[in-house]
This record gives C-alpha cells, sequence and structure tokens, in this order.
C-alpha cells in the first residue's frame, strides 16, 4: 500500500497552469457546456487509457472545485474509482486530479488535430486497461 | 426602280473602293452573290439600305450605329471615312445617290461623324435639303421591307400577319402603302376638309343673319365641341400610344427579370434552408454537449460494460456453488443422523453392520466434495462492483454520440452545398434586383391601368363625338333650310359631304378588288412554289393574311417553316405585282429554311419575283455546281464576296461571264 492510501484525501481539487491552459483549448472546441464537464470527461478519457499525472506534475494546482459537493456531488466518480481502480478508492479527490492532468492534456492535443472526430477521440479503447492500475502505481 | 450600280467604300468587312455592276436585263432579271456565313452578305444588303434610308437595323429592330458600320481595319489605319454610291434608275430618269460619312479622329459615337450627301438626277445636283423626300417618293422607308428583306424577316411576316394587335396593323398600312390605298384616303380626307370649311364659311355668312342668331350660335357651338373633341381624340391617341410604348418597354423588362427572379426565388429557399439547417446543427451540438455533461464516462463505457459483465458472471457462478454447498450438507447431515441413530431415516428398520459402513463410506465422499467447492472470500466486493456499475450500464452512450456527430457533418456538408449554390446565384445576381423588379412590377400595373383609363376615356370621346356630329348635321341642315341661307355654300357642303361618302365607300371597295387582286396573285405564284400537292390555294383576310386551303376547301392551320416562308414569299411577289411601283427585290438568304424541292422551286421561279431580283446566298442553301443550272436562264451578273488572305476584309468578284 503507498502512502498515498494512508493520506486523508483532498476536500477542494484543480488545475495546474498547464491543466488550465489545456482545460481553455478544450473548452475553445465548443464541445462542452462548462469547464466542469470538460473536466469530469478528461478523468474519464485519462481513467479509460490508463493515463494519471504523476506527483511530481501536480506543483503550483489553482483551487478550482469542491470534489464532493462540485465536481462528484451525485458521487459516480468515485463509485466508478471504488470499481475501476480500487488502489486509489480511498483518495478519489486526488487520483481524479491527477487524472484531469493527463486527460486534458489529451483532449487538447487530439481536439487541435482536425483529422480525429470527437466521437472518435472519445471511443472507449476496445481493450480494456487494467484495473486499478494507475501511472503512479 | 432598278438598281444599277453600287460602290462601297469602306462599308462593313469592304475595305477600300469595292464597284458592282447591279444592271440587269428584262429576260434575266437576277443576279446571284454567292458568299458564306460572316463573309459579308448583310453588309452588301446594309450598304443599300443605308445609302437609301442612312440607318441599318439589327434583327430584332434595334438601330445600328453608323459608326459601327465602318471598316475596322480603314480607322485602324486612320481612314476615317465609309462611303456608298448608288446608280439607279427611275420613272426614266437616272439619279446617282451618294452618301458619305467621315471624321477627323476615330470616331466612338455617331456624333463624331460628318455626313456629305448629294443626288443627281439626270447629272443635276438636287438640293441637298430634298434628297430624302426625293429617296421617300421613289421608295418609302416603312415598305422597303417588301424589297430589301432577309430571309429571317420572312419569319416576321408571318407573326405580323398573324397577330391582330398595333403590330398587324402596322403591316397593312404599309402593304396598301404600297397598293396605293393612301392616296384614296388623303383625298377622302381633303373633301372632308372641304366640307367643313364650306359649312364654316356657310356659318359665318349665315351668321351675319341677326334673325337666325342663336341657330347659327348652336351650330357654331356645336362645330366648336366638335373640333375640340376632335383634338381631344388626337390627344388621347397620342396618350394611348404613348402608354402602348411605355407598356411594351416595361413588359419587356420584367421579361428581362423573369429569369432572375427565378434565380432569387431559389436563393430564398437555399437562405431558408441554410437557416434551418444551421438551428438543426445548433441544435444538435446542444445534444451532443448535454450527452457529454451528463454522461461524461462514455470513454469508460467499454472498460465499465466488460468489468461489469465479469463481476456479475463471478457473482452468479458463486451464487450457484453456495446452492450446492448447502444441498451436499443437508444430504451429508442426514447420512450422519441415520448413522448415529442406527435407523433408517425413511423406513425406521433398524440398520446392519454392514449398511452403518456404506453409509460411513458414503458421509466421507459428501464431506469431500463440500470441502472442494471452493467459495471465494470476496463475494462482497464482487456484489459491490455490480452495484456500482448497474447505473453506468444503461444506454450504448458512445453509439448514440457517434449517431448525433454524423448527423452534424451531414448537416455541414449539406450546409456546404447549400452555401455553394447560393453563391453561384449571389455571383450571377451581383446587384439584389428585388427593389427594382418590385419598382418596375409597380410601374406595369400602373401603365396598364392607366392604359386602361386612356381606353375607355377615349371611347367615351369618340362616342361623344359621334352625337355631337350627329346634332351638328342636323343644326346644318337646319341652316341650309333658311329661307336666307346662301345656297351656293350649301349645295357646296353638301356636294363635298356626299363626294366623301363616295370615296368612303370606293376605298372599301377598292380595298376589296386589291385583296382580291394581291389574293389571285399571291395563289398563282404559291401554285408554282409549293411541292405540297394537298395544298390547292390561298385565301386572303382583312390583314392580308394569307390561309392555306386544302382541295376539300378547309382552311390548313398547322404549316411548316418552311411553308410559311413559301406562303410569305408568295405574298411578298403578289404586293410587287400589284403595287403602284416597281422596286428590286435583294432577298438575304432566302432558302435557309427550305428543303430541296421549294429551293428549287424558288430558284425556277426567281426571275418573276420582280423586275430586278437581288439574291445573296450561301453555300449551304445554293450549290453552285447543282443548283445553278435552275437560275441561269434569269441570270444576269453572279458575283462571289470573298475573304482575302488571312485578314477580315471581304471582297466582291464576278464569277465568269454569265
Amino acid at each position: 500500500m503507498t502512502s498515498r492510501t494512508t493520506t486523508k484525501d483532498k476536500v477542494q481539487i484543480g488545475l495546474t497552469p498547464a491543466a488550465t491552459h489545456h482545460i481553455a483549448r478544450v473548452m475553445e472546441s465548443g464541445w462542452f457546456e462548462d469547464r466542469q464537464a470538460a473536466y469530469r470527461t478528461a478523468i474519464a478519457v485519462a481513467l479509460a487509457h490508463g493515463l494519471a499525472a504523476q506527483d511530481d506534475e501536480m506543483a503550483n494546482v489553482t483551487t478550482a472545485y469542491n470534489f464532493v459537493g462540485g465536481i462528484d456531488k451525485d458521487g459516480r466518480l468515485r463509485a466508478l474509482i471504488g470499481a475501476l481502480a480500487p488502489a486509489e478508492a480511498a483518495r478519489p479527490a486526488a487520483y481524479s486530479e491527477r487524472l484531469a492532468q493527463a486527460g486534458l492534456a489529451y483532449l487538447s492535443d487530439r481536439l487541435s488535430d482536425d483529422s480525429a472526430s470527437l466521437s472518435e477521440i472519445l471511443a472507449p479503447p476496445d481493450i480494456a486497461i487494467g484495473a486499478g492500475k494507475s501511472s503512479s502505481e | 426602280m432598278r438598281l444599277q450600280r453600287i460602290v462601297l467604300e469602306n462599308f462593313g468587312p469592304y475595305y477600300g473602293r469595292h464597284d458592282v455592276d447591279l444592271t440587269v436585263s428584262q429576260a434575266a432579271p437576277v443576279v446571284l452573290i454567292h458568299g458564306e456565313n460572316e463573309r459579308g452578305k448583310t453588309s452588301f444588303a446594309n450598304a443599300l439600305r443605308w445609302c437609301l434610308y442612312k440607318t441599318v437595323f439589327e434583327s430584332d429592330g434595334a438601330p445600328v450605329k453608323t459608326f459601327e458600320l465602318m471598316n475596322w481595319e480603314a480607322l485602324q489605319g486612320a481612314s476615317y471615312n465609309m462611303a456608298v454610291q448608288l446608280e439607279f434608275e427611275h420613272d426614266g430618269a437616272n439619279y446617282v445617290l451618294e452618301r458619305r460619312v467621315q471624321a477627323s479622329r476615330k470616331p466612338t459615337s455617331d456624333q463624331d461623324l460628318e455626313w456629305h450627301e448629294v443626288l443627281r438626277k439626270g447629272g443635276h445636283v438636287q438640293p441637298a435639303s430634298n434628297i430624302d423626300r426625293a429617296v421617300r417618293d421613289i421608295l418609302p422607308m416603312e415598305i422597303s421591307k417588301f424589297f430589301l428583306f432577309d430571309g429571317e424577316m420572312l419569319n416576321h411576316f408571318k407573326v405580323l400577319l398573324r397577330d391582330p394587335g398595333r403590330n398587324a396593323e402596322l403591316v397593312k398600312q404599309s402593304i396598301e402603302q404600297i397598293l396605293g390605298v393612301p392616296a384614296l384616303q388623303r383625298t377622302s380626307v381633303s373633301l372632308e376638309v372641304l366640307r367643313r370649311a364650306a359649312e364654316q364659311r356657310q356659318l359665318q355668312e349665315a351668321k351675319l343673319r341677326r334673325n337666325h342668331e342663336r341657330l347659327i350660335a348652336d351650330a357654331q357651338q356645336k362645330q366648336n365641341h366638335f373640333d375640340a373633341l376632335e383634338r381631344d381624340i388626337a390627344h388621347q391617341k397620342e396618350i394611348q400610344q404613348r402608354l402602348e410604348q411605355e407598356r411594351e418597354a416595361l413588359r419587356e423588362r420584367r421579361n428581362q427579370f423573369a429569369e432572375i427572379q427565378g434565380d432569387l426565388r431559389r436563393l430564398e429557399e437555399l437562405e431558408a434552408e441554410l437557416k434551418g439547417n444551421l438551428e438543426e446543427r445548433e441544435e444538435t451540438k446542444a445534444e451532443i454537449k448535454e450527452l457529454l455533461a451528463e454522461s461524461w464516462w462514455i470513454p469508460l463505457e467499454h472498460i465499465i460494460r466488460a468489468r461489469f459483465d465479469a463481476a456479475a458472471a463471478s457473482a452468479a457462478a458463486e451464487s450457484e456453488l453456495r446452492a450446492r454447498r448447502a444441498e451436499l450438507r443437508g444430504q451429508l447431515n442426514g447420512i450422519r443422523q441415520a448413522e448415529q441413530a442406527g435407523v433408517c431415516t425413511t423406513c425406521g428398520n433398524g440398520l446392519s453392520s454392514d449398511a452403518r459402513s456404506r453409509l460411513r463410506s458414503a458421509g466421507e465422499t459428501l464431506e469431500q466434495e463440500i470441502a472442494s467447492l471452493d467459495i471465494s472470500s470476496k463475494n462482497g466486493s464482487v456484489l459491490e462492483t455490480v452495484t456500482h456499475l448497474r447505473p453506468f450500464t444503461g444506454q450504448q452512450l458512445h453509439k448514440l454520440l457517434v449517431e448525433k456527430e454524423n448527423h452534424t457533418k451531414r448537416l455541414a456538408i449539406q450546409a456546404h452545398r447549400l452555401e455553394r449554390d447560393a453563391r453561384e446565384i449571389r455571383d450571377r445576381v451581383r446587384t439584389d434586383p428585388r427593389a427594382e423588379i418590385a419598382d418596375i412590377e409597380q410601374k406595369y400595373d400602373g401603365c396598364v391601368a392607366q392604359l386602361v383609363a386612356a381606353n375607355g376615356l377615349l371611347n367615351d370621346t369618340i362616342a361623344q363625338q359621334r352625337e355631337t356630329y350627329a346634332i351638328l348635321q342636323r343644326l346644318q341642315a337646319q341652316i341650309r333650310a333658311l329661307p336666307d341661307a346662301n345656297r351656293k355654300l350649301a349645295a357646296e357642303a353638301a356636294v363635298f359631304g356626299s363626294l366623301k361618302n363616295i370615296f368612303d365607300i370606293s376605298i372599301g371597295r377598292f380595298r376589296d378588288q386589291l385583296r382580291s387582286v394581291v389574293e389571285r396573285h399571291a395563289k398563282e405564284v404559291h401554285s408554282k412554289l409549293t411541292t405540297e400537292p394537298g395544298y390547292v390555294g390561298l385565301k386572303i383576310n382583312d390583314q392580308y393574311g394569307l390561309m392555306l386551303v386544302n382541295d376539300q376547301g378547309r382552311d390548313i392551320l398547322r404549316r411548316s417553316a418552311g411553308s410559311e416562308q413559301i406562303v410569305a414569299l408568295s405574298l411578298i411577289t403578289a404586293l410587287n405585282r400589284a403595287a403602284d411601283r416597281e422596286a428590286p427585290v435583294v432577298m438575304d438568304t432566302p432558302l435557309g429554311r427550305l428543303d430541296r424541292g421549294h429551293r428549287t422551286n424558288i430558284l425556277r421561279f426567281a426571275g418573276e419575283f420582280g423586275p430586278q431580283v437581288i439574291l445573296l446566298v450561301q453555300s449551304g442553301e445554293l450549290d453552285r455546281e447543282r443548283d445553278l443550272a435552275d437560275i441561269r436562264p434569269y441570270l444576269s451578273r453572279e458575283y462571289k464576296i470573298e475573304r482575302t488572305g488571312a485578314s477580315d476584309r471581304s471582297r466582291i468578284s464576278p464569277i465568269g461571264s454569265v
């Protein structure tokens, strides 16, 4: 068990300067109602592709959302992390922040490339990722 | 009038000076001029028209500017002049008419041209101011269409003669001018003027007699009223004519916009489709946004499904194992109870030692089987996974996203097509003419309404004039009957009135006779020209329109283009025969629409079209090798118009000796 599992989870999550830049570009695509929708989708994309930022990438995070009362107010995100990444189930907020960091970079890069459509970018990978695998494991 | 010579100088494609002898004999009145398309046949005919009337018309009736007739090469070489000289004989006198234009610099409009005109009659120069009147006396421009015409004009005659409107009336007037009817009409008008003058003098004289002042005053008033109404009628006719011209001009402009209006309607449809397309795209995009906001886990859909299915299968398998274990345990308990009691649990009889030994062995086997069943200790987490993932497994969300996105793509492609079509129309219709079209429509409707009102007013005025005339005649009769009236003046007015009536009746009879003469000639000519055995005759109507009649005596309503042309040629020849003046017949491309049989007939008959016949033909309508024999007996001269070298110059030169 890593040290993260023993540390208390975050209450507020946010964006690093790089993620702030990426989410702005993602919003320019016009496919998302608001930044929270883009943030959640980025988490799902990262989880699907087995992407998650390392701890050392998460410096200078600017708080943006309350996890339980905002990004995951219906608890679905926690349910998915519990089912698909049980190793991170104890700290879903911190894990979501790292997933969002990687997912926003991925989305920003793919959406700026005209060769792929939205549904191609968001296509679920055919080969399932290893359950609970994270880049920090 | 018979043409003797024409000299062209820098006219149309004729660069420099071209002298063409056109004299013919009575027995051989035909001059044949060959020329392929664009060589200068029409320019040759135009040179004749221009020299006679100073103007040339396009086939649609629009006048051609004189400076546009000047030879291009001459203008390039700084020779800014053009001239046509025509020598002809008329009523035993020889005439030379020369018209020349020149400019001090390259002309860009007719205002840059200076005109020089000379007419010599019997070698004597006529006053310049008399030239146009002299030409008019010899061959008025209004009737020249029956002598100088191109093949296409034959079709125009058909239209004019069948159209019951104003054009047919104009043609009728032109025809009657050829036949000499206007001279009689002028006499009738003169008699009316004389009658009125006599009545006026009669009134003046009677005015002196005080005892008849009231009657005279009434008559004078009615006469004044009658004259005023006549002026009104003339004025109203002018207005009517102006409105008709205005209406035609507006109709033409409206027709020009018909195609543009079609384009504009299509553009409006395209714009509406584009608007709908944009709205639908926005709607679909909003649906996609909503889908992503509410179902953000779409990228995990397959993983969720796989994990859910695996967990559900695992939970089901565990459940089966538990049920099996419970069943085996029940069986084992029964065996152990029987073994301990030494009695069969089914029949209650005591068990032998052998039976107890078998029971023990069966119990051991069951215990082994129960022990082999692997019940997972993780059953709780599997069920939790199933519970957590179930809410994410409803719809096929990615499929839905693909459908919606494909729909937006289809709409985008459709929008692109619509935009392209709209752009093409906008390119065609550079400026939006909708306001102009609406303005023309409004003006047209206004003009038609004015015309209807003007016609009504004119009819009312004419009726009023008739009524006034009847009253006036009654008053005049009373004045004539006065005992002290001037009998001489009264008789004079009565004689003029009677003469006018006689003339009017005579004109009617003369017209009938002329029509009958024209019909007879046309019938005779037509029988020689037509190749249709079923056509036995022609019938003329009041407008000089000719109807074909079959052997049953019935009118033939449907006529081919070639047949129409034969009828028109028959009419023209008949008019030339019945006319009160003689003129050359110049035909430009007269055989173009005809089949071989009709062409042969026309060539064989060409010598009888008039006292002098100039035919301008191209090889498609007259093959020299094949057809010349048909016309040779009537041929006085034969020319060929051809290009010189690689330039656009044309020259006209005689072919052999005829």
